[in-house]
């Protein structure tokens, strides 16, 4: 665990949030677009509740045998392996799963006895059922705007869920995390909030995501070691968001004019 | 054309190729057209509207979300001067608006329009100076050049950088209406016939082509005996008034009796409900050269056993008319309807498929692992491949989706105007076959006789459906339902794909039928064997109807388990979801 706290600005009551749901143990479910601070915010409670912290990014071929362990062969011998999520069960971790509704169904079939009073992790591939240490605590995050159809998450698996949404912070505390992630003058800070507010006024381009913190921080990270302005936000923003020429290019003048 | 006018179009084209012939500008001239995308693109960012652009009479200012912008600009001495010119006017247009610095009263003129806008040009300098720092340095060096090239004694003409005001319209701009021709001739369903009325009993009628000329060159006889009476044809032509008269001439029809019978594409007034034996024999429509691009497909005649050669001319268009409000609504309106498809999609979609001998996956595979074990002890390098793991299966499926959105499709089923049933139902199918990476194509298709078949590309195959997903709201209903031509082209078009598994899926609320010559028989025929060509071409086909009356004749063009029908509208996307299913049951 390294000893720096990460740098995260709270928005909201996020942290509060938390600490109260930790509290009772109570699973958390992060909604909220790209690159507005999930893993950030789950990597600084975990810091400032000093616990271990287990992240597991799902993707579509993530099954529940990646998460809870399996045998492979050693010699003429199966041995058994815990997973991820059976470590974190066990020794009390918190397990962060990263865009849960990518993974396969199993996966989210196999937490919910760990997401509700019982508290225990049946592992059917040893027979066994493992309760969960005191500490375990159980957090994913989602991402309602993917538009990814079979990427719903099932009403019954969200209600086991306390949820916290998280979105673009408004435009002065945005400026502010531009400064403290990157030392970039708070004037270009400014600048640069303001044309990401501006490209996600773009609702209708069929750009699939907007302009991220992230990709702000980004930019100004480029801009704080001496890339020209211009051209880091061509490279950290316009040319992320969007292959289109058009679309490129235009966006591209709308931020040169406002930098 | 008269002498002088000859001489005057000689004289001013003369003028104009002068002025524009020089390289010199010709180098540094920006045209509006080849950038107004990225202008667009560029405001709508700036100002969170759905802003338009359209060329204006010279400078230019905004009217509610229209940018009016010069159509080219080479006032200044680089091309990328020009260039800046217009982002500048965009940037400018932009705090106007939001400022609302704009004529409140009708009727200024320009001298005063121009003038409001030069007066209030320091607020609007303020704002865009602080907000775009470039623009300072822009505005300086146009105000510069302007100057310079203005004659000594003459004030400079800063309407260039400033506009003029305009007048926002209250409630919106509605699309400019055409004067001269009825609405009437595009709508079918606002005017309902309210008086039907018996015929005497006939046993043929034969069908007039309408002599167009002979209607122009009809003189205004009266026959005074006559007035409010109907008369049979006697070889006069007159105009066809559209009014609905039908009971005032109750009397004189019961006298009459109805030996031939003209068709038009004026919208019905009246219906005069005639029986008699079906012989008529309809003109067919004569051979007219096309213009612009086109395709001509064959046709098959069912009673002589072959084909018409080129006999349909389609004409492939290109649909550029976005209505955002109405993807937008369709969305809001149908967002469980969504939800549910997506559902169901996802069980179709997620079935997996076991895959033996992996070298990962959830479980071993017995029969690899025995035989590891005997490699092992028989000394052999044993394989890695021992799991069991599940996949999802990929299905290599192109679908075109046609849409017939002739004139009846204007009409109501289940209090549900059908057009809007087949425009939301595309929306949302084509939203979720987008989520699945599934290639698709959405066409639409009307027809006025074979010498105008229209079709109309709404989403191509390789189109982005962010793109194409607003302009399926704005199809109107319009035209005849010429099915073949339509499912011909769209064989050629499914041809062009590489997938294993192609499918057309028609829409359709109707039977075939044309202005001239196709429908009954000859219709159903010809559709048959459209759907035959498809069917050598390994193209499948399903159609969904969505009238009662289909059953008498969709089974026989398309074949039992081809086709759905579907007695009310919102069936439609059930029925979608089940065609999905069985296109993935499929080996």
């Amino acid at each position: 665990m390294s000893t720096k706290t990460p740098y995260y600005h709270p928005t909201g009551k996020e942290v509060e949030v938390f600490e109260e749901a930790y509290k009772n143990k109570i699973p958390i479910l992060l909604k909220g677009p790209t690159g507005t601070g999930k893993s950030r915010f789950i990597e600084y409670i975990a810091h400032k509740l000093d616990k271990k912290l287990i992240t597991i990014s799902c993707h579509e071929e993530t099954s529940s045998t990646d998460l809870i362990g399996r045998f492979i062969i050693k010699g003429a011998e199966t041995v058994w392996i815990d997973g991820p999520l059976t470590q974190a069960v066990k020794n009390g971790a918190i397990i962060y799963l990263d865009e849960i509704a990518e993974a396969r169904p199993d996966v989210i079939v196999a937490i919910h006895s760990l997401t509700d009073h019982r508290r225990e992790l049946f592992v059917d591939k040893l027979g066994e059922t493992i309760k969960a240490h005191k500490d375990f605590m159980l957090v994913a995050s989602f991402n309602p705007g993917y538009q990814r159809g079979y990427k719903e998450l099932k009403p019954s698996t969200r209600q086991r869920f306390a949820a916290l949404s998280f979105n673009y912070p408004k435009e002065g505390i945005e400026a502010e995390i531009l400064v403290n992630e990157t030392g970039v003058d708070i004037s270009d800070a400014k600048k640069l909030v303001q044309i990401g507010n501006k490209i996600r006024n773009l609702t209708e381009l069929g750009l699939s995501e907007t302009v991220s913190t992230r990709l702000l921080v980004d930019a100004a990270k480029f801009i704080h070691t001496g890339l020209p302005k211009r051209l880091s936000i061509k490279v950290a923003v316009v040319e992320p968001l969007t292959d289109d020429n058009e679309i490129a290019e235009a966006l591209t003048d709308l931020c040169n004019m406002m930098i | 054309m008269s002498l002088d006018e000859y001489i005057y179009g000689k004289f001013a084209k003369y003028l104009k190729h002068n002025r524009k012939s020089s390289a010199e500008i010709a180098a540094r001239i920006v045209h509006l057209d080849d950038i107004r995308q990225k202008l667009i693109i560029v405001s709508r960012a700036i100002t969170g509207c759905v802003i338009e652009i359209f060329i204006a009479e010279r400078e230019g200012g905004y009217k509610n979300n229209n940018f009016f912008l010069p159509e080219s600009m080479s006032l200044f001495s680089t091309r990328q001067q020009n260039l800046w010119y217009y982002l500048y006017r965009i940037i400018y247009l932009s705090i106007q608006k939001e400022l609302g610095l704009n004529s409140t009263e009708e009727g200024n003129t320009l001298e005063e329009s121009r003038i409001k806008a030069a007066e209030n040009s320091s607020t609007v300098l303020k704002k865009l100076f602080e907000d775009f720092p470039v623009a300072k340095e822009w505005h300086d060096s146009f105000y510069q050049q302007i100057q310079t090239n203005t004659a000594k004694n003459k004030a400079p003409d800063l309407t260039w950088l400033y506009g003029k005001w305009m007048k926002d319209d209250t409630g919106g701009t509605p699309e400019k209406k055409l004067n001269n021709i009825p609405g009437s001739t595009f709508k079918k369903e606002t005017i309902l016939p309210k008086t039907i009325l018996k015929a005497n009993a006939v046993e043929e009628v034969t069908v007039m082509e309408v002599d167009k000329k002979q209607q122009e060159d009809y003189v205004l006889n009266h026959y005074f005996e006559k007035v409010d009476t109907a008369d049979e044809f006697s070889g006069v032509w007159r105009d066809f008034d559209g009014e609905d008269q039908l009971e005032d001439h109750q009397d004189a029809l019961d006298e009459l009796n109805m030996r031939f019978t003209v068709r038009v594409d004026d919208p019905t007034h009246s219906v005069y409900q005639a029986e008699f034996t079906e012989n008529t024999t309809i003109s067919e429509s004569a051979e007219v050269d096309g213009k612009g691009y086109h395709i001509k497909y064959d046709e098959w005649d069912y009673s002589k056993r072959r084909y018409k050669e080129g006999f349909c001319k389609l004409y492939p268009l290109n649909y550029h008319k976005a209505d955002v409000a109405y993807y937008k609504n369709t969305i809001k309106d149908n967002a469980t309807i969504l939800n549910n498809l997506r559902k169901m999609l996802a069980n179709v979609n997620n079935k997996m498929q076991q895959l033996q001998r992996q070298t990962q996956g959830e479980s071993f595979d017995i029969d690899a692992t025995t035989d590891m074990l005997v490699d092992i002890h028989t000394k052999r390098t044993p394989t890695e491949k021992i799991y069991n793991t599940k996949r999802k299966r990929d299905k290599d499926i192109s679908i075109l989706l046609l849409l017939d959105v002739s004139l009846s499709s204007d009409g109501y089923a289940a209090g549900e105007r059908v057009i809007d049933v087949e425009k939301q139902a595309s929306i949302l199918f084509g939203e979720i076959l987008n989520e699945y990476n599934i290639d698709f194509s959405v066409n639409c298709f009307y027809s006025k006789t074979r010498n105008f078949s229209n079709y109309v590309t709404l989403k191509d195959f390789d189109e982005d459906w962010n793109n194409a997903k607003y302009k399926i709201g704005g199809i109107d209903p319009q035209g005849y339902t010429r099915i073949g031509t339509a499912l011909r082209h769209s064989g050629a078009l499914l041809d062009k794909r590489n997938a294993k598994n192609k499918w057309v899926i028609l829409i359709s609320d109707g039977k075939p039928n044309d202005f001239d010559k196709y429908e009954g028989r000859y219709g159903i025929n010809d559709v048959k064997q459209a759907l035959r060509e498809l069917k050598q071409k390994n193209i499948n086909s399903y159609a969904l109807a969505i009238e009662a009356q289909a059953k008498y004749y969709l089974p026989q063009m398309f074949g039992q388990n081809h086709y759905q029908i579907l007695t009310t509208p919102v069936d439609l996307l059930s029925s979608l979801v089940k065609f999905y299913e069985k296109l993935k049951c499929l080996p």
